[in-house]
């Protein structure tokens, strides 16, 4: 148990963080096969059912399978954060990249844009860019991207920083290697661990990003099986059917647990500034 | 010390206009303009070129940029589309709640977090210290609108007392307010505590791994006063920065929290905003948070220099 659940053996939560991630990515690939009925099959006949045999986590205010709707709320979450990971991870770094390397003017204006995005807290900044494009998936994934960008900028930024002035750079730029030799060569993949450990941490945040905008109204938009909108409408019935609210909210939960212990634990790892 | 705040200040300055200039901007990247949307579904050219010369929206790009920040340096926000009320006011009116939720959830927060993580420092490798970040780890992935609503089941629906939501001004009437503020503070408290938590925790085993610390062991001191005296004053350090930049976490939960708990407040008014896409109000709204936060991290910045002298003569 001490092991399960310890933070001192070195990276130790890989093992359970892996499990829930890999539990969700299961969930999320096999939802037409794992849930018994469809997501979005109304059945007046079967409306806020409990939980029973029947329906595993009940039914809710339309008839439709609780279960198999948290089932494929997986491919809603994970899919927006991975997306909107990715790109906040790409545009990011490269953007941080610019600025440590070539500093000066483009570091001082790139390094300001990426301070405007974090003076205001980051829930926020996404519900004003939600309104300003309009709510569909896309757009949930633009501006969750935006949101989380500036991290990876000031990451990647600081390293390549810190790796500029060391005497392999030097070295390689003594033999006359070009810019984007070095870069590509030398700091991409110096940088990279960092970016790892930071994605995962951050598909954490941006899962519940996505899932607290679509509680909000602003992310996905019905009858899609988001779980944060899956939140939100159970709100009303709380009294006779909190299956409805409940188990949605625990598969965020447990997914987001997932990604913060392997985040956590892949940085005990990996992360070179940690290494004793 | 006076420089260095100076300084900080100055570091603010273009960050500032930069949010200026994207709160500016805003409305703008928007399909369509004001005038389309208070006249949306009527077809009139004439008042909409009289509306547009009216809000100045037929002068240039720049012109308007400084035009909208010469009201806005002199308080004047503009007017809401929906309630035409001054944005400012709409502003003031929702911030009484807003900072009643704000002060408690921190409140409850380094009540609960910081002596959580202290401890579980202290007991390190104990079953408590095990069981508290089990716990921490539970209370950073729980997003404050579940938690809330799991609070909401328990203790109104089926213990059934306390109120679901709404708000009561703590100074008006402090029973009724309190009793409705206990769950949405606890809701965002604890999740804050959890952070806080972890960064307690950590900061503090660094501290007490340093020789100081043996050496006022060495002196016979009691544990107390090594904890509380000389390992205190440095953790605090770390905490403060660390809690500093999440407070923006905070500021952003406590919009989500009023939601679930119907309450009025600044992230709720944001949201009506949004919806109805009420731009001087949006902007306004943005400006303000973006302010504010940079404010609260100017203070952070200022105690982190008042604690830590070596941090004024680095920058």
């Amino acid at each position: 148990m001490k092991r399960l659940l310890g933070r001192r053996g070195r990276g130790s939560q890989i093992i359970p963080g892996g499990f829930l991630v890999l539990l969700v990515i299961f969930a999320a690939l096999l939802a037409p096969q794992i849930s018994p009925r469809s997501p979005s099959t109304i059945d007046s006949g079967r409306q806020l059912e409990s939980p029973s045999g029947g329906a595993l986590f009940g039914t809710d205010n339309f008839g439709r399978d609780v279960f198999s709707r948290v089932i494929h709320g997986s491919r809603i979450s994970l899919g927006i954060g991975l997306v909107s990971v990715f790109v906040a991870t790409v545009i990011g770094s490269l953007l941080g990249l610019l600025a440590g390397y070539y500093g000066r003017w483009i570091d001082w204006g790139v390094m300001r844009v990426m301070d405007v995005l974090f003076s205001i807290p980051s829930i926020l900044l996404a519900l004003v860019l939600m309104g300003i494009l309009g709510s569909s998936l896309t757009n949930l994934a633009i501006a969750i991207s935006i949101v989380y960008m500036p991290i990876f900028a000031r990451i990647t930024r600081g390293e390549v920083l810190s790796l500029s002035s060391r005497d392999f750079i030097e070295a390689s730029r003594s033999t006359g290697a070009r810019d984007l030799h070095i870069m590509w060569r030398h700091l991409v993949p110096n940088v990279l661990p960092l970016l790892i450990i930071q994605m995962t941490i951050n598909l954490a945040f941006a899962i519940l990003a996505e899932a607290s905008l679509s509680y909000l109204g602003l992310g996905t938009q019905p009858p899609a099986p988001s779980w944060g909108r899956m939140i939100s409408e159970g709100r009303i019935y709380l009294g006779e059917a909190p299956w409805m609210s409940v188990f949605p909210g625990l598969a965020l939960m447990l997914t987001v647990i997932g990604f913060n212990l392997l985040g956590d634990g892949l940085r005990d790892r990996l992360d070179p500034r940690l290494r004793e | 010390m006076y420089v260095f705040v100076m300084r900080r200040i100055l570091f603010y300055i273009p960050v500032l206009i930069g949010v200026s200039m994207a709160v500016f901007g805003l409305a703008r990247l928007v399909p369509g303009d004001v005038v389309d949307i208070i006249l949306s579904h009527v077809q009139m050219p004439e008042q909409a070129a009289r509306l547009r010369s009216l809000f100045g929206l037929d002068k240039a790009l720049h012109e308007q940029y400084f035009d909208w920040l010469g009201h806005t340096l002199r308080g004047d926000l503009g007017t809401s589309l929906f309630s035409g009320r001054p944005v400012l006011t709409e502003i003031w009116t929702a911030l009484g709640p807003t900072m009643e939720l704000a002060f408690t959830a921190l409140l409850i927060s380094v009540l609960v977090g910081i002596p959580l993580g202290v401890l579980a420092a202290v007991k390190r490798g104990s079953a408590l210290d095990y069981a508290s970040g089990f716990v921490a780890y539970l209370g950073i992935s729980t997003p404050v609108f579940w938690s809330g609503t799991i609070l909401i089941l328990f203790f109104s629906i089926w213990l059934n007392v306390l109120p679901s939501g709404g708000y009561e001004s703590l100074w008006s009437s402090p029973v009724q307010g309190f009793r409705l503020l206990i769950m949405p503070a606890l809701a965002l408290g604890l999740n804050f505590a959890a952070l806080l938590m972890r960064v307690t925790r950590s900061s503090f085993l660094e501290v007490l791994r340093q020789e100081y610390i043996s050496t006022a062991r060495a002196k016979g001191l009691s544990e107390r006063v090594v904890l509380f005296k000389h390992a205190m004053r440095n953790a605090m350090i770390t905490i403060m920065t660390v809690a500093g930049v999440q407070l923006g976490f905070l500021i952003g939960g406590s919009a989500i929290v009023e939601i679930v708990f119907m309450r009025p407040g600044i992230g709720r008014l944001l949201l009506t905003a949004v919806l109805r896409r009420d731009y001087p109000l949006i902007q306004g709204l943005t400006l303000f948070i973006a302010i504010t936060f940079m404010t609260v991290n100017l203070i952070v910045d200022v105690m982190y220099a008042v604690a830590d002298p070596r941090i004024r003569m680095k920058i």
